[in-house]
């Protein structure tokens, strides 16, 4: 950031303290002063628009490695069930064909005991296609296998969903949102980033207005916030080989506000972290595993675009909650009762 | 049989029990839903094969690969992943015989299980058996290696020289073949020849392939540049006696005809010495030495681990049957047993011929050869 800033005003540093030397003893020209100021003014303005651009960029790239271990993520749980659905079809199938053997086999019986005593040669048919079907085996596990089939393509239509819904851009219009939905979409997305290491409950209240805002947006905010949550429990319970952790959802409204808590039993925030937490690039994590910039983002999208805030409360060893408040705008508020009711969790 | 699943879903495993319960009288199928469990069954009873998963919660899959590896080296390890990144694989690669990737339909689980018992079932002593699944580098080829890092690291990087260099190192070569066959890679067709495999690996894996195998650096010297000198020789004069079509195949299978070799010579140093000597003195083959004093030969142990490692049957089956054709009746076997006995300077025999198709062009072909030779 600071390199394309300075890029901006190539001259070198002496000589540009030169000039400005140069101008404050008596002006020579006034006129020479005021367009020195404006001249400088604007540089101000271009830089602090390169700011914006390199903040808008980076929220980009973040997002973008966001999306891309979310991916990562999102396929292991895809596959997962697919795995399983794909074994119970081919078993279900193999099943299916041996219970049609013998049904032509119980047929071919039928038609004999009709016309009198089967021959021995039909019975031992029937009764080999009997043996071979292992009629016990299926009868136990078929059902399970359609059961876990049928949840397991449950699971699969309920990540791609929650997907669309994470990922849908608004290309930074504000729209009347529920954070409730939001959140639970955000929660399936993330599945990966938090099951080896917590557990996840929600409390959302059901009677949350829609808040206007930018929902993407405010997805990865609740995602960072997730992710942190899971990591700070990982340094605890070291990759689920010390149980797991919890990491809780709560969504509460009150006057104009809506708020979001995040609640993790991590390792909590050191002292000396504590005002650093929001700065861009401030990490104490491992070269990928964090960059430093999830809670800048959030801030920057919560404050500076939402005009809501955010702050946490932690204890050591105990555990970190972020508290996030939005503002509900006031002509969304009579859309509440239409309001859908919180998705259930898969 | 007993093959042990490790996954931390419980569905994945009942399904692949029930998917598997056809073949509940020729194996046994046991499962777990952690790598703790698996290894207190391990200690318990025997098993031959482990599919596991990667990630896990407490001990992940590669972690348990590796200890499996330690303790009980001759069981077969495979992974069975819902990961696709190319991080995880190369981790697992390194304890792993194979990877396989979620969803795998269920003809490629069974066959690639199934092909471990038969390449057990190949290869009867135990104490060969245990050399060749714990081995899981090759001796390394130093010059080669700095040959293909300045290779790539150069301006003039192609994919077509560097698949020559490759060819120059056995082991290298079956590395790569391995990763691009395993599931990661692979889309449908198995590749078998080395210059698709670099394509395929492409130069930032190759770079990094060799870096791993520089840093293990293992056996070197002269016996295992001769081999390597050998193998490039016998493919090249491969190439000759078999039709265009089948030459990528055939030289790749020639290259790695002698893995079996490196293999003992890096795991069983003063055995093979002794091979070596009761060779000469008894003026016997060398494959015959080696399997009348270790049970096995260095086909059978070539076979044998590059089967482990994913290799296409085509290859194992001709490196396998590379001394002895009555065990596999391919063309290609026939045809990279006569190169080697034309590199080596033994007599081939009219059988031989006729199976490879040369019996015309036998004496040209060697007399080619040797022309080569003498010139370079
Ligand atoms: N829930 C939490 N519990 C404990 N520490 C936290 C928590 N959330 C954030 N932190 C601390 O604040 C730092 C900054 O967090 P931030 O999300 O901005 O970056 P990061 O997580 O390190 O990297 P990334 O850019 O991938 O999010 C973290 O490195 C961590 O030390
Ligand atoms: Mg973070």
């Amino acid at each position: 950031m600071v390199g394309l800033v300075a890029s901006e005003a190539p001259a070198p540093l002496g000589a540009r303290e030169g000039s400005t030397n140069s101008a404050r003893p008596p002006p020579r020209d006034s006129l020479a002063a005021v367009a020195e100021l404006e001249d400088q003014r604007r540089r101000l303005e271009k830089a602090l628009a390169d700011l914006k651009s390199t903040q808008a960029r980076l929220l980009q790239a973040h997002k973008l490695e966001a999306i891309g271990q979310l991916a990562a993520g999102i396929a292991h749980e895809i596959n997962t069930p697919t795995q399983y659905v794909t074994d119970n079809v081919e078993f279900l199938s193999r099943a299916f064909e041996r219970l049609c053997q013998l049904v032509v086999a119980s047929r071919e019986l039928l038609e004999s005991a009709k016309q009198g005593a089967p021959s021995s040669e039909v019975l031992a048919r029937a009764e080999a296609s009997l043996a071979n079907a292992r009629i016990d085996y299926i009868l136990t596990e078929a059902p399970k296998a359609l059961q876990q089939s049928v949840d397991g393509l449950h699971r699969v239509a309920n990540i791609v969903a929650a997907m669309k819904d994470f990922s849908h851009p608004s290309g930074g219009e504000k729209a009347p949102c529920d954070l409730n939905e939001a959140i639970a979409s955000t929660i399936i997305v993330a599945t990966n980033e938090w099951k080896y290491v917590a557990e996840v409950e929600t409390d959302l209240d059901p009677t949350l207005p829609l808040v206007r805002c930018l929902r993407d947006e405010v997805n990865q905010v609740i995602l960072n916030l997730i992710v942190n949550g899971a990591h700070a429990i990982d340094a605890v319970v070291i990759g689920g080989s010390k149980g797991k952790g919890t990491i809780r959802i709560e969504t509460t409204h009150d006057g104009g506000w809506a708020e979001i808590r995040v609640t993790d039993t991590g390792c909590g925030i050191p002292e000396k972290a504590r005002d650093r937490v929001f700065d861009p690039f401030f990490t104490t994590k491992p070269v990928g595993k964090g960059t430093g910039q999830g809670l800048a983002i959030a801030y920057s999208v919560i404050v500076e675009k939402h005009r809501g805030e955010i702050s946490f409360e932690t204890e050591l060893g105990r555990g970190t909650t972020f508290i996030v408040r939005l503002p509900v705008n006031v002509h969304e508020e009579r859309f509440s009762t239409f309001c859908a009711p919180p998705r259930p969790l898969a | 049989m007993r093959v042990l699943f490790v996954d931390d879903e419980p569905r994945v495993l009942e399904a692949i029990q029930r998917m598997l319960s056809d073949a509940a009288g020729a194996w046994e199928v046991i499962t777990a839903t952690s790598g703790e469990q698996a290894l207190a069954l391990l200690e318990d009873s025997r098993i031959d094969v482990i599919v596991t998963d990667i990630r896990m919660p407490g001990m992940d899959g590669a972690t348990l690969l590796n200890k499996v590896h330690e303790r009980w080296p001759s069981i077969t390890r495979i992974v069975l992943s819902g990961h696709t990144d190319q991080e995880h694989a190369m981790r697992a690669m390194g304890s792993a015989h194979q990877f396989l990737s979620k969803p795998c339909n269920p003809k490629r689980l069974t066959d690639v299980v199934e092909n471990a018992f038969y390449l057990s079932a190949l290869t009867p002593n135990a104490r060969v058996r245990e050399l060749a699944a714990a081995v899981h580098r090759l001796p390394a080829m130093p010059k080669v290696h700095e040959r293909i890092l300045a290779l790539i690291d150069g301006s003039r990087a192609s994919v077509r020289d560097a698949a020559d260099l490759v060819a120059q190192d056995p082991g290298l070569c079956a590395k790569i073949l391995r990763i691009v066959n395993s599931a990661f890679f692979a889309r449908g067709q198995l590749v078998r020849d080395v210059r698709t495999a670099t394509a395929r690996v492409g130069l930032d894996l190759l770079r990094a392939l060799v870096l791993q195998e520089r840093a293990s650096c293992g056996l070197s010297g002269a016996r295992v540049e001769q081999i390597q000198r050998d193998s490039l020789d016998a493919a090249a004069v491969t190439i000759r006696i078999v039709a265009p079509e089948h030459q990528r195949t055939a030289f790749t299978a020639a290259l790695l005809c002698d893995v079996g070799t490196l293999v003992l010579e890096q795991g069983a140093p003063d055995e093979i010495a002794a091979v070596r000597a009761y060779a000469t003195e008894g003026l016997v083959p060398i494959h015959v030495a080696e399997k009348e004093l270790l049970g096995s030969s260095h086909a059978d142990v070539g076979g044998y681990v590059l089967g482990l490692w994913g290799v296409p049957p085509v290859i194992v089956d001709a490196v396998l049957g590379h001394h002895d054709l009555g065990r596999d009746p391919s063309h290609l076997s026939a045809a990279v047993h006569v190169a080697h006995c034309i590199v080596a300077g033994d007599v081939v025999s009219p059988e031989a011929a006729r199976r490879a198709g040369v019996e015309s062009r036998l004496a040209d072909i060697r007399e080619a050869y040797l022309e080569e030779k003498h010139a370079a």
